[in-house]
């Protein structure tokens, strides 16, 4: 199968800043350092890490609003510095920002004017408009009303209306449900699973909320100080899978509880934990061979303990975990080491 | 060794032609232009006022020294009220001209759009292009609308010829757009603070004969009036408005505001791509 989109070797370095012409340059900034990866045409690839990791970045590099250092970046096969032109033709964004109309004009006016500047005609733009519009439940009316009247979850329909009109081959998809109420959130999730899988679409989504990523995407990445990995579940029979629990009470009992169900074990098969305190909680993870035949024994033992367990969690992959766990290994950012 | 093909993805952007690009000049005018613009009313009402006064400031003025209804030799003949009205007219058309891309340019940073509209097949120099056109238009009904009151109210008398007044105009705009290009580029880089613009609109109205004519200056520095169209401009336009003077008649002043446009006009592109080129690479273009 063929890519839609291929990185290699991608940096980008944002020089340091001088306050005069004559000061001496400030440290340069590494935003992203040799970032390599490719997407399949239809694939949901999913970029994560911290804030201020280059998700950001990356995704204005691949729009060709931002140019890297060095290496490359093609879209179909059109580099995004050479020809930035035939890249333009093939994608479009949808970003966080509310900022991204024209405030006093209206929701019809704003994309007959977006839809314009792709050379699209109006008869074209409503008849593609109009079953789009009734998914995202934007009415003639809502349509005809001043952008600057929209709510949050509202203009950023309006940015998926205009990013399905003019079905670019390629989206980019910049936290598309931060700030949204949950149920917004789901609608919008919806929307992109439907629409984006029906057209085929490649989609780079790029998120802090993971619940978009889980049940999104087919592919996970994180960038992490400017590199990035593809992330994915252990091999399956590689040894020990993970129970993972969240649960109530002080870390003592939690740590009775499981002293307890280790005595009543088979010591030929021993469990292992690890205890990580929490905001409201702990989350605790048991490694053994067969996760659910131990599991029963397991909540027992807690329970008869006193602790009060909320989550359950058998999946060999949890990726705020991983996420989580990775960004503890690298450490503090190097301007945050105290002394 | 597994060798990936490339994907290849077929272009979103329709077809563009004659239709196309007339579809983008109404949507830039009417859409972009003229309705966000009309939609903040104060701004028209005082837009208005700015235009007017100005008139009337220099009529009183004239009036007070004595020079309102005189003929003055300098003047080739015509008013001193005539002069300075056509000067105000098309000294305001121009300078704003100039200072419009980048005013543009501004309001889209600070509406946050920039980025959605670059982002677009359209090419940034056409978007330029098209963004001025709802400029031009304005400006050039706040010269008709100062003509009017020179006329309805101030008495000056026009003997006009229509294809001279036409091609100047047109020459007059497009001999701009190299400086317009020059600011715009300035705004994107600085994104506050418009040198280029604020310098033109002072220095045209002391030096292009706008309000007086270019003979009055010293002799040693009348060149400089006569390194910038707008000079040339004026002097074409007055011909064509108060002296119905023939596009022969005004030729050269013609010719030269041409040759202005074409060593400008590319050299503007090129600094505003140079200049949008390095905002990529610092990562500012939506920043205000």
């Amino acid at each position: 199968m063929g890519l839609s989109i291929e990185v290699r070797d991608l940096t980008k370095r944002f020089p340091g800043s001088r306050p005069f012409p004559w000061s001496p340059p400030g440290r340069d900034s590494v935003a992203l350092s040799g970032v390599t990866f490719d997407v399949r045409p239809g694939e949901i690839f999913s970029l994560i890490g911290p804030n201020g990791a280059g998700k950001t970045t990356l995704l204005k590099i691949l729009s060709t609003l931002l140019l890297p250092t060095s290496g490359v970046a093609r879209i179909g096969g059109a580099d995004v510095v050479r020809e930035e032109s035939k890249v333009r033709s093939r994608i479009s964004l949808v970003t966080n920002s509310e900022r991204s109309f024209y405030y006093r004009l209206s929701g019809w006016e704003n994309l007959r004017f977006f839809c314009g500047l792709y050379n699209m005609h109006e008869q074209d733009l409503r008849e593609r408009m109009q079953p789009l519009a009734e998914t995202l439940g934007l009415t003639e009316a809502v349509l005809a009303r001043a952008y600057r009247t929209y709510s949050t979850g509202t203009q950023r329909k309006l940015q998926f209306l205009r990013a399905f009109v003019l079905d670019t081959p390629v989206l980019f998809l910049d936290e598309p449900t931060s700030s949204l109420d949950p149920v917004s959130a789901e609608e919008i999730r919806r929307v992109i699973a439907t629409e984006c899988r029906s057209r085929r679409q490649t989609v780079v989504l790029s998120a802090n909320n993971l619940v978009d990523v889980e049940r999104l995407a087919d592919r996970v990445a994180m960038i992490h100080r400017g590199r990035l990995e593809v992330l994915g579940a252990p091999p399956a029979g590689s040894g020990a899978q993970p129970i993972r629990l969240f649960v109530r009470a002080p870390t003592p009992t939690v740590l009775a509880g499981l002293e307890e169900f280790a005595r009543g074990g088979d010591p030929a098969e021993p469990v292992r934990w690890e205890i990580d305190e929490r905001a409201g909680g702990s989350v605790v993870r048991c490694w053994t061979r067969d996760p659910r035949a131990t599991l029963p024994g397991l909540l027992e033992s807690l329970w008869q303990a006193g602790v009060r367990v909320e989550q359950v969690d058998l999946r060999p992959f949890v990726l705020e975990e991983e996420f989580l766990r990775r960004v503890d290994e690298a450490g503090p950012e190097p301007e945050e080491v105290p002394g | 060794m597994a060798v990936e093909t490339v994907h290849p993805l077929p272009s979103a952007a329709r077809p563009g032609g004659p239709r196309a690009i007339l579809r983008k000049a109404y949507l830039f005018t009417y859409l972009r232009g003229w309705l966000v613009w009309s939609s903040y009313r104060a701004q028209v009402g005082l837009t208005i006022v700015g235009w007017i006064v100005p008139v009337f400031v220099f009529f009183l003025v004239a009036v007070f020294l004595g020079a309102a209804g005189s003929s003055i030799s300098a003047l080739d003949g015509s008013s001193y009220i005539a002069f300075f009205v056509v000067g105000l007219a098309f000294q305001g058309f121009v300078s704003n001209l100039v200072g419009m891309l980048a005013q543009r340019i501004r309001s889209e940073q600070m509406m946050g759009t920039l980025e959605l509209v670059f982002l677009s097949p359209t090419n940034p120099g056409a978007v330029l292009i098209y963004s001025s056109l709802f400029g031009v238009l304005l400006n050039l009904l706040s010269a008709v609308a100062i003509m009017v009151v020179g006329v309805g109210l101030l008495g000056v008398q026009l003997s006009l010829n229509l294809p001279t007044v036409i091609v100047a105009t047109i020459l007059l705009a497009v001999s701009s757009t190299g400086l317009s290009l020059v600011a715009a580029a300035f705004i994107l880089w600085t994104k506050q603070g418009n040198p280029v613009a604020l310098f033109f609109s002072t220095f045209t109205q002391f030096f292009a004969g706008v309000l007086f004519p270019v003979a009055v200056l010293p002799a040693s520095i009348q060149w400089l009036a006569y390194s910038i169209p707008l000079t040339f401009g004026l002097d074409a336009l007055r011909a064509g408005l108060l002296a119905g003077g023939s596009l022969v008649s005004v030729a050269p002043s013609l010719g030269y505001m041409a040759l202005y446009a074409v060593i400008t006009i590319p050299m503007g592109l090129l600094l505003f791509r140079w200049v949008l080129n390095r905002t990529k690479d610092e990562g500012t273009i939506a920043t205000y």
